[in-house]
């Protein structure tokens, strides 16, 4: 009966990790570089020029930028392949939008409010993790529009004014919070900060996910591939969603103090500079 | 009425007296030499130090610093005409002092190339303070620079040295006309088109006072960040009290 103790769930391929770990890597590089340039007075941005130079940390700010350019190209020529060899390699769907994204927008509304019991019935991806994957793309157009004009001003000069050249650094440079709000705020508390997961999901690395976390956060998944015979559902008779342990429970507390810190802080911030 | 009068009947007397004052101020022994030249009293700090500077820097001469023959030259000329002509050399070179009047050969121990750009700008910040100083601070130029990347322009770079003019000059090097050749340089933005100088330079994007343009861009994304705070903050915290609360697992 060893089949039972069947405990993951293969989530991602190989081309999912590799291009999710391309990806990490060129963010992890142009936001140390790019926080470093526009919060340059604070210690450990002046610390990390001592260290690097500011010529060297502009060098890293392009090359992550280039790589970043090279994973959506690589990305687009995956999905591409897959599309056309519908049989080997089906292409998925499962990141389109679609109303049942809108519906389990308001019932998770609503679970949080406790209004309501359970979370939504979600599918293989989350409306929260498709609003992440688009924000990709729309802050990858943005960012790498604006940030390839500040890269080569006398060309992009041609086509745009110096004023213009301005709004794209001022772009360029809030885009960046927003995009970094939205990696604390969402990617990094759904995989690694959720005390169910702490410290980390490990999709990213072995592209498997824990049976219990899969039946809780994907339930219409679980329940489609069990339908298609992926899964055995027997071997889940007994697993049930978890709670959290007491260590969990400590961990979760501790996090909500500091995401209400950095909320509070951010709302301090930022609410001055917008009614100002 | 009777205070209007009197103000009418005493407007006269006073501005007399006024006039008496200033005329007696001006030849006064503390403004003896200003009133004994009329052509200086619009030029109080006209210093005749400059002139004993001159007596060496107009010469076409040239020392080596560091390796490199650089030249002592200035255009006193051009300076005169130059929008700070009125100022002392010594202002901007307090480096120049008595020692190096009875010894010229005397190095003053002041960098050469980029980093004399940089040393040299940030003297022009003691009295072109405020919005100058802190639109370059925020500036990529200035970012660059206050990190150590000397590359990047300080003020000399566009303004010039001795013959800085104002940017309503067509003569200057910040003027519209001439300004996308300043920043279109060998050693800057090479080719840089006309484009560059479509626009505001030390804009405070912040301040109602810049562009429109900018100031919108800029009040937009204060917005748009106070919109994702409000909207993810709350999620992450409600998961977490919602967790919290939840029973024990198995």
């Amino acid at each position: 009966m060893k089949k039972h103790k069947q405990t993951f769930v293969q989530r991602w391929n190989l081309q999912h990790r590799l291009q999710h770990g391309a990806l990490a890597l060129s963010m992890i590089g142009l936001i140390v570089s790019g926080l470093a340039i526009k919060y340059h007075q604070a210690g450990w941005a002046q610390g990390w020029f001592k260290m690097v130079g500011f010529h060297n940390n502009l060098i890293l700010h392009k090359c992550s930028a280039s790589l970043l350019v090279f994973v959506s190209v690589w990305h687009v020529a995956y999905l591409l392949v897959s599309w056309m060899k519908e049989r080997s390699h089906p292409l998925s769907w499962a990141m389109m939008p679609n109303l049942d994204d809108v519906k389990h927008a308001g019932q998770h509304m609503a679970y949080l409010l406790n209004l309501r019991k359970e979370p939504p019935n979600y599918g293989r991806y989350t409306y929260l993790e498709k609003f992440e994957y688009l924000s990709i793309i729309w802050g990858m157009v943005v960012m790498g529009m604006t940030g390839f004009s500040l890269w080569l001003p006398e060309t992009m000069g041609n086509f745009f004014t110096r004023e213009i050249l301005d709004m794209f650094r001022i772009i360029h440079g809030n885009e960046a919070v927003v995009a970094c709000i939205a990696l604390l705020y969402g990617h990094f508390f759904s995989v690694h900060f959720n005390p169910a997961v702490f410290p980390s999901s490990p999709v990213w690395y072995n592209g498997k996910i824990p049976l219990e976390h899969f039946m809780e956060e994907h339930p219409a998944e679980y329940q489609r591939m069990v339908e298609a015979g992926q899964l055995d559902a027997t071997a889940m008779a007994g697993a049930q969603p978890h709670g959290l342990s007491p260590a969990r429970k400590v961990l979760a507390f501790v996090e909500l103090i500091i995401y209400s810190a950095i909320f509070y802080w951010l709302l301090i911030s930022y609410l001055p500079k917008a009614l100002a | 009425m009777n205070l209007a009068r009197w103000i009418r009947a005493a407007a006269l007397p006073i501005l007399g007296g006024l006039l008496l004052a200033g005329g007696l101020m001006l030849t006064s022994p503390g403004t003896a030499s200003a009133a004994s030249n009329a052509s200086q009293l619009a030029v109080p700090s006209e210093p005749d130090g400059n002139k004993a500077c001159l007596e060496c820097h107009s010469k076409n001469e040239t020392m080596n610093r560091d390796g490199k023959e650089i030249s002592i030259h200035v255009n006193g000329a051009e300076y005169a005409e130059s929008v700070h002509g009125i100022i002392s050399c010594v202002r901007c070179h307090a480096e120049a002092g008595p020692e190096h009047a009875a010894d010229p050969n005397k190095p003053l121990n002041l960098p050469t190339g980029r980093e004399l750009a940089v040393l040299k700008s940030q003297g022009c910040v003691k009295c072109h303070a405020g919005p100058y100083e802190e639109s370059y601070n925020l500036s990529f130029h200035g970012v660059a620079v206050a990190n150590g990347d000397n590359r990047a322009a300080t003020c000399v770079d566009c303004h010039g040295v001795h013959n800085i003019l104002p940017s309503r000059n067509t003569a200057s090097a910040v003027s519209p006309e001439n300004l996308a050749g300043t920043c279109g340089t060998a050693e800057c933005h090479q080719g840089a088109p006309e484009n560059f100088a479509k626009g505001k330079e030390h804009v405070i994007a912040s301040e109602k006072s810049a562009p429109a343009s900018l100031h919108l861009v800029y009040k937009f994304f204060m917005i748009l960040i106070l919109f994702d705070t409000m909207k993810d903050g709350p999620i992450v915290m409600f998961e977490l009290l919602r967790r919290l609360q939840a029973g024990r697992g198995h």
